[in-house]
């Protein structure tokens, strides 16, 4: 296995753990143990409990990591890219603590962490040397200036839970000022088709290292006009409305302002050639260029996953790990064998069903599953849906953005063949349906698609299996508390193995 | 009887879309689609005049400070005048969330002077300051108008006849302040309204009509929709021919969602008041527990 290079000033000579830090790292391993030994896949309770006995647990522990931290956030895409990530490090054969059970929160991280101390609450180099985490937009301004990151790779950034975030501009705001406040600036990795996440390029603060970008150049990936649910369109500087040469999805794609003010920076790592092959994923090539690698080299492979969404995960892992000094030829290999992540394009097996479960939770993210489904119909014939939608706090309130999203995409004939609507909001999401065309107006018309509209999610899961053919695939679309629930179903079902438990 | 056809001026389409209120243009779209009404919707950006004849209904929705800046002077000296008139003589609009704000007086935002609105609703806003928190959440209003009024066939849409509230989501940082000359649009039964305080929603003058609703504000409503839609058909075709052409629709999937609103928060049956306590236990018991 390559081996990459050490970070030469990590290590020093460690300074004198605070009792607390010992004690809340002993208590958090003792409540894992204890709910492992329950049954429950609590994730961030141990982290929660640590952070309470002693506030600096995270940045104190993380920060013996002789390879430093990664860090990753953006609004889609970070759990899919941190997994990559790790497939890669992986193979790499870095040993490494990752926030992989789900919360990304501070929280998490300090559940992660707390197993890998030892009996002093020091970080045990034998376990890991790195750390790869995954924050979510708002925890990350809070917890990258303690914890000083050695990368940090921000995705895209749309709109998400306005009720709980704000809106982008605000977010994008907090994130130059928690990069300003972290001292030695981390290496930035930045979407450069997203003008907010290319802009922190041009802000970072003089010391930093010159930002790393990744970006789509295939002409393929283009689509035609811009989608409603694109946020970021005007110049931060002069406001103006900005120019694009091709767009890809949302706001994303390769841009400019008409004054000059800012353009689409040049990526080091790059998509030159993006084949889509429907459900079962994309042919790849990369084309990385110097200084993420000595000298320029391309990397074909075949990307397991569907969706131009996915391409931009796999560009953002490859040029992060590139950055962390992993080989190329192994990022292609850990990437072709990749398997998706919790509820993100994820299969299961079901009465003889294959069910895919997509997780949409805003409308960039169901607008890309809603094209990945709708072009799957076109190939394989009317799909049967179970789309299910929840307005509990980490979905976030606010139903409105149903509205965002492009549902009319799966309303033309023969793509829909039944649909099971559920979830805490069916009933709004039925609407949604109906004024998009795909459930019929007035009832009883043999050649529109079935139609259940079932609120408890269990009964919806049997509606939706039962209107499936024996052999068939069922495309499950839940937001985040409607995934938890039905993956606790299917478990429970013997069709999932616990996520705590799951590799 | 030759088809009827209606235009709907959709201000700023691509600027102020913030908060799914395009749901309302597919809504007014698709309920005339059922009933066989052309609905022609045109989008006015910056720099775009507009007719000062021909248009049926006026909507706008919210924005992002940034694009709510880029298009308040355009808002103010190209559409203003004609806007004024024509809420004068009568034309219905519905103006949402950051739109609702700039028809009113003036806008002093968190920081900064205040900025000149157009002045059609008797209304001003005032952001108390950025450390003040939103005004966040789901909401239930009595409408005060839900009997008809001018030509409206609201009360006369069988399947509407019963909903006399209006549903949706707000979510804004500006408090809004009626003048004598605006009515609200109604009481606040859950939320908070226009400014937390008194206990009113919204602002209507004539036929305009502004709000802090989305959700999107019409679909959950379908009998606001109509409401709209009658104003706008008997203002040129006359209220018999408004009264014949809104035929009764299959509303049952909205009004299942508008109560399932309005019953949760708002809710009429004693049953339903002991649920709205138990969930709000519930939540407080899910935020200790993750400590949020």
């Amino acid at each position: 296995m390559p081996r990459s290079s050490a970070r030469p000033e990590a290590v020093g000579a460690l300074p004198p753990l605070a009792p607390r830090i010992a004690l809340a790292a002993l208590t958090a391993r003792v409540l894992a143990a204890l709910m492992r030994r329950l049954g429950r896949g609590g994730t961030a309770l141990p982290g929660l409990v640590a952070e309470t006995l002693a506030p600096a647990f995270v940045p104190t522990v993380a920060r013996q990591l002789p390879r430093g931290v990664a860090l990753l956030t953006g609004t889609n895409g970070k759990t899919t890219t941190a997994r990559m990530l790790a497939a890669i490090l992986a193979r790499d054969g870095t040993r490494f603590v990752h926030n992989a059970a789900g919360s990304n929160l501070s929280r998490g991280l300090a559940s992660a962490l707390a197993p890998r101390t030892g009996w002093r609450g020091r970080m045990r180099a034998a376990d890991a040397t790195l750390g790869l985490f995954e924050l979510d937009e708002a925890a990350f301004v809070r917890a990258a200036p303690a914890l000083r990151p050695r990368t940090a790779t921000f995705l895209n950034l749309f709109r998400d839970q306005l009720d709980r975030y704000g809106e982008v501009d605000a977010v994008a705001q907090r994130w130059q000022a928690a990069l300003a406040a972290t001292p030695r600036p981390p290496q930035l990795i930045l979407n450069a088709d997203d003008p907010l996440v290319a802009g922190l390029g041009n802000a970072a603060p003089s010391l930093s290292p010159t930002a790393l970008y990744f970006g789509v150049e295939a002409p393929a990936a283009e689509r035609p006009a811009a989608e409603h649910a694109a946020d970021i369109r005007l110049c931060p500087t002069c406001g103006r409305l900005l120019e694009y040469r091709r767009r890809f999805y949302a706001h994303l794609g390769h841009f400019s302002c008409p004054d000059d003010h800012m353009a689409r920076p040049v990526p080091a790592v790059r998509a030159v050639t993006v084949e889509p092959r429907g459900i079962a994923g994309t042919e790849l090539e990369l084309l990385c260029l110097p200084p993420v690698v000595p000298a320029a080299v391309t990397l074909p492979f075949f990307l397991p996953l569907g969706g131009l969404y996915n391409v931009y995960n796999a560009l953002a892992a490859t040029t992060t790990a590139l950055a962390l000094g992993v080989l190329p030829a192994v990022v292609g290999e850990a990437l072709t064998t990749f398997t998706a992540a919790f509820g993100r394009m994820e299969q299961v097996a079901l009465d003889g069903r294959t069910i895919y479960l997509a997780l949409a939770k805003n409308p960039t993210g169901l607008n890309q599953v809603v094209r990945l489904l709708a072009a799957e119909a076109d190939r394989t014939g009317p799909l049967s849906l179970l789309i299910a939608l929840n307005d509990l706090d980490a979905d976030g309130r606010d139903v409105s953005w149903i509205w965002d999203a492009d549902l009319e995409e799966l309303a033309p004939p023969g793509r829909v063949r039944t649909v099971v609507v559920s979830g805490r909001r069916a009933a709004d999401l039925a609407v949604r349906l109906k004024y998009a065309g795909i459930i019929p107006p007035a009832p009883a018309d043999p050649s529109q698609p079935t139609v259940v509209v079932e609120s408890d999610l269990g009964l919806a899961l049997d509606r939706a299996v039962q209107h499936t053919p024996a052999d068939g695939t069922l495309h499950v679309v839940p937001t985040y508390t409607a995934l938890l629930e039905l993956r606790g179903l299917l478990t429970h079902r013997g069709a999932l193995r616990p996520y705590w438990r799951a590799a | 009887m030759s088809k009827l056809s209606l235009t709907i001026a959709h201000l700023y389409a691509d600027l102020m879309n913030v908060y799914a209120d395009r749901g309302n243009v597919i809504c007014l779209r698709q309920r005339c689609a059922w009933r066989g009404i052309d609905l022609v919707v045109q989008p006015f950006g910056i720099g775009d005049d507009l007719p000062d004849a021909g248009l049926d209904l006026v909507f706008m929705g919210g924005g992002q400070d940034g694009e709510q800046r880029l298009l308040t002077e355009d808002l103010r000296a190209r559409k203003g005048p004609v806007l004024r008139e024509a809420a004068d003589a009568g034309l219905p609009m519905l103006v949402v969330c950051g739109a609702y704000q700039l028809f009113g007086h003036s806008y002093r935002p968190a920081v900064g002077e205040s900025l000149p609105g157009l002045g059609i609703l008797d209304a001003r806003t005032v952001h108390p300051g950025p450390e003040v928190p939103r005004c966040i959440g789901n909401v239930v209003v009595a409408w005060d108008d839900s009997p008809p009024v001018a030509g409206a066939p609201a009360g006369t849409t069988p399947g509407s006849a019963a909903l006399s509230t209006i549903v949706g989501f707000e979510n804004h940082g500006g408090r809004t302040f009626l003048g004598p000359t605006a009515r609200p649009l109604g009481t606040v039964l859950a939320g908070y309204g226009n400014n937390a305080r008194d206990g009113t929603e919204g602002a209507v003058s004539n036929n305009v009509f502004g709000t802090y609703l989305h959700g999107s504000l019409l679909p959950k409503n379908p009998h606001f929709a109509d409401h709209l839609l009658g104003l706008a058909l008997a203002r040129r075709y006359g209220v018999e021919a408004a009264r014949r052409a809104l035929i009764p629709l299959d509303d049952r999937a909205e009004r299942h969602a508008h109560r399932a609103v309005s019953e949760q928060w708002a809710p009429t049956t004693r049953w339903g008041r002991w649920r709205l306590r138990a969930s709000y236990l519930r939540e407080a018991w899910t935020r200790f527990r993750r400590g949020a």
